[in-house]
């Protein structure tokens, strides 16, 4: 678990981060977003100590990562690039591996684990690792950086603006990738955007900032449909249009509490679309599982409620 | 074209052994200059502050003329290798250290936040990516103070340290441009192949550099170490300045007191350099005698008040006393042949005439047409007081090359040049040297020229070389000069031929 507790990091005269506090579960994609400025590269690059806090603690398993030795707590840490950063002079596959070799793993083993991560991401070994970075796509070289972060399977992976760089095709390519990593390796994924779209298809937790305060902290749902405040509201106010979620369908009085057997993986923060479908594949009625409690709810609720979204 | 060819076969050892000393003087000097230069930029390029002031300290430091520069350094260092080596590798310290540096500094700043994020060391990211990357800038660095080396190089043989800098210098002061052209075309050749070799090298990758340089510091380390076992044990060294001359004088000291002193072992230190080096590496002791004339040490070497007279014996003596109490030198005795300017005339002109004298050409004064040299002709020793002395009005003068005027008067272009006593062209283009029988020209006459303590630790060494007390005419010294530098024999063997022919030498 991560902790900041009271964290301000201040650059001359300007404060960059103004009382932060936040906690990162084990395994979790936790996604900060906000506009430049808001300090969320700066918050990513102090859990890897690349910028020191003026003051205030942050915390690794309760312990100070001050105290940690810092090559030790980097080498067993993923980072990955917003100019992705591959080093030229370096094939893939030693670009993949340089972690692993600073931690002296066998050849032999540093070569199974470049060659296994390749192939996850679908860049086949034996015609990529040999390469060099410059013969590479732009979005190939980014796979090859998030398997690069992955290669000494660290218990976390920091990622800033991963994607920014990178056509639309290919950010939703990664953004898939990554969330498949993220189910298959169970670690900790600590990613910065400033895109609300990626935030919310991304992010299991959202930490949404702006000019060095923490604004509000929760899931999708908590984000989308109960901002905390006017800035929350109005910078996912485009990602809402046209993706009323299940939860907002709740909320406006429709579905109902029910006995009956669930038949449905549908999630509250899952999107009207995805009830569509579910409503088409079941006939017309879904029994999905809210907060421990079954709920039901049919075609004609997804009806009256897109009728009064319509009126608004 | 043809004198280059006939150097090439005849001299051939020579060049060799002076491009080798060329070789490994560039060598050494580019080696340590990296070794000292890569090294403190890696551990200057996160102190940017100092990295500057050291920037600003190696530029100061390029800008000292390098015959400055060796100068200074021979009062602390001597004179030979050492000093010209230093002196290089202070030149190529500044473009290696400025080219590593900057290559090191410009890597792309998201690859240093890169490896600091995955917890490189310092010493992996300099190995992984910081020194492979600024190589082609490192590479390029080591390649301009190569040039600069292989060039500056040839001032090494001012001070002793051979090289092809000697037939450079050896061409210019006695004119002969086939010389001059070797020492110069096999500089250039030179660096076209390290040139070559260096951009061979920058392909390999880290690794293969390392053992590279491993092996070559083997090498060398070997080589140094056998030849600081193999040579010799040298209790005396003597040395010549520039030319044939020199070379013969300083061989006929080594022949005499290898005779007389068979326990002695003497070192012969040829086309040492200008006189002031030499002056300087006799007060600090890496030379221990060498030939200098009188005119020169009254004129360059001491402090001296008293007008320089025409009589050869007066000056002599002058220069020995102001040696002594000046620079506790001691100044053996001279021999017979002088040195020093004089007139000359082809031998049908002067039959001719009847001329035997300067003053004998007062009378043809009207038929004079003179190639000088722009020297003599300005200098108030020169032609203006010789016009004096002797009321000479020549008819006309020009000023020319000194090589240009012995091919002019040979040529039948004028009928009258200056020239030195011992010129081998005398002898090549059938020359007579008029009498300077108004004693005008200052003297210089030849004469070992050691330190006081020296003398007085080799007593006997004085008495040898005061054999030649009186010896050698000038059309001796002529012919010999002929047969070095026009015949290219070897300077050994016609002091030899002359000492045993004089009964000098058994």
């Amino acid at each position: 678990m991560i902790k900041f507790e009271h964290v301000y990091k201040q650059y001359e005269d300007n404060p960059a981060i103004e009382d932060l506090n936040l906690e990162i579960q084990d395994g979790d994609f936790f996604v900060m977003v906000g506009t430049s400025g808001s300090g969320k590269t700066t918050t990513l690059k102090m859990i890897n100590r690349l910028i020191k806090p003026t003051s205030g603690q942050i915390l690794i398993d309760n312990k100070d990562i001050a105290t940690y030795d810092l090559q030790e707590m980097r080498l067993n840490m993923g980072y990955v690039l917003q100019n992705i950063a591959l080093f030229p002079n370096l094939t893939i596959e030693e670009n993949i591996t340089i972690q692993p070799e600073s931690l002296h793993w066998p050849r032999e083993k540093r070569k199974r684990v470049a060659w296994d991560l390749l192939n996850k991401v679908g860049l086949k070994p034996e015609e990529y690792a040999k390469r060099f970075p410059n013969e590479l796509s732009g979005g190939e070289q980014q796979r090859v950086g998030i398997i690069r972060a992955l290669a000494t399977s660290p218990k976390m992976v920091l990622m800033d603006e991963p994607f920014s760089a990178l056509d639309p095709i290919s950010r939703t390519q990664l953004q898939d990738l990554v969330l498949k990593l993220h189910r298959e390796l169970k670690i900790t994924f600590i990613f910065v955007t400033h895109d609300m779209h990626e935030a919310v298809r991304l992010g299991n937790t959202i930490a949404v900032l702006s000019k060095g305060h923490l604004e509000q902290i929760g899931n999708r749902d908590d984000i989308l449909n109960h901002p905390k405040n006017d800035f929350v509201k109005g910078f996912f106010q485009l990602e809402k249009t046209g993706q009323a979620t299940v939860g907002e369908l709740l909320d406006s009085g429709l579905g109902q509490g029910t006995q009956s057997e669930i038949n449905s993986t549908l999630l509250k923060q899952d999107s009207i679309n995805r009830l569509a479908t579910e409503l088409k594949d079941n006939s017309g009625i879904v029994i999905f599982d809210n907060d421990n409690t079954s709920c039901k709810i049919t075609t004609a609720d997804l009806l009256d409620f897109l009728a009064k979204e319509g009126e608004k | 074209m043809n004198a280059v060819i006939h150097i090439l076969q005849t001299q051939s050892g020579g060049i060799m052994e002076a491009l080798g000393q060329h070789i490994s003087i560039s060598l050494i000097s580019l080696f340590i200059a990296a070794l000292i230069a890569i090294p403190l930029a890696i551990i200057l390029m996160t102190h940017k502050k100092t990295a500057e002031v050291i920037l600003q300290i190696t530029s100061i430091l390029q800008t000292i003329p390098s015959l400055a520069l060796l100068g200074i350094l021979i009062p602390f260092v001597g004179i030979g290798t050492i000093p010209s080596v230093i002196a290089l590798v202070i030149y190529a310290v500044m473009p290696i250290f400025q080219n590593t540096y900057s290559g090191l500094t410009t890597i792309d700043p998201n690859l240093e936040e890169a490896a600091e994020a995955f917890g490189l060391s310092r010493t992996k990211k300099l190995l992984k990516f910081q020194i492979p990357l600024a190589m082609p800038m490192i590479i390029s660095g080591i390649r301009i103070a190569m040039v600069m080396i292989i060039g500056t190089a040839t001032l090494a043989a001012l001070i002793g340290a051979g090289g092809l800098g000697t037939y450079i210098l050896l061409g210019i002061e006695t004119n002969n441009n086939a010389l001059l052209l070797i020492g110069a075309v096999l500089s250039a050749i030179l660096t076209l192949i390290f040139s070559f070799l260096i951009k061979i090298i920058s392909r390999l990758s880290l690794k293969k550099i390392g053992i590279l340089v491993t092996t070559m510091i083997v090498l060398f380390g070997g080589y140094a170490g056998y030849r600081s076992i193999a040579r010799p044990d040298v209790n005396i060294t003597i040395a010549g300045k520039m030319g044939g001359e020199p070379e013969i004088l300083i061989n006929m000291y080594k022949d005499l007191i290898e005779q007389d002193h068979p326990n002695m072992k003497v070192s012969l230190k040829p086309n040492f350099g200008g006189t002031s080096f030499l002056y300087k590496a006799l007060q600090t002791g890496s030379v221990d005698i060498y030939p200098e004339f009188t005119g020169t040490v009254l004129q360059t070497l001491v402090k001296n008040k008293q007008q320089i007279g025409h009589d050869p014996e007066k000056t002599y003596l002058l220069a020995q006393k102001l040696l002594k109490e000046q620079a506790q030198m001691t100044y053996l005795q001279p021999m017979e042949y002088q040195n020093g300017y004089d007139l000359a005339v082809k031998k049908s002109f002067a039959k001719k005439y009847n001329l035997k004298t300067i003053s004998d050409l007062v009378k043809i004064e009207g038929q004079l047409h003179a190639g000088f040299d722009p020297d003599f002709y300005q200098q108030p020793a020169g032609f203006p007081g010789v016009k004096k002395s002797y009321n000479l009005d020549i008819a006309s003068v020009k000023t020319m090359e000194p090589s240009i005027r012995y091919k002019a008067i040979a040529n039948d272009k004028v009928n009258l040049v200056d020239g030195y006593t011992t010129d081998p062209e005398i002898k090549e283009y059938n020359l007579v040297v008029l009498k300077d029988d108004k004693n005008y020209f200052p003297p210089y006459q030849g004469a070992p020229l050691m330190t006081e303590k020296f003398a007085t630790k080799y007593p006997e060494i004085k008495k040898t070389l005061n054999k030649l007390s009186g010896k050698i005419s000038a059309t001796d010294m002529q012919k010999m000069n002929y047969l070095v530098t026009v015949k290219h024999e070897k300077a050994s063997k016609v002091a030899h031929e002359y000492l045993v022919s004089h009964n000098l030498l058994k």
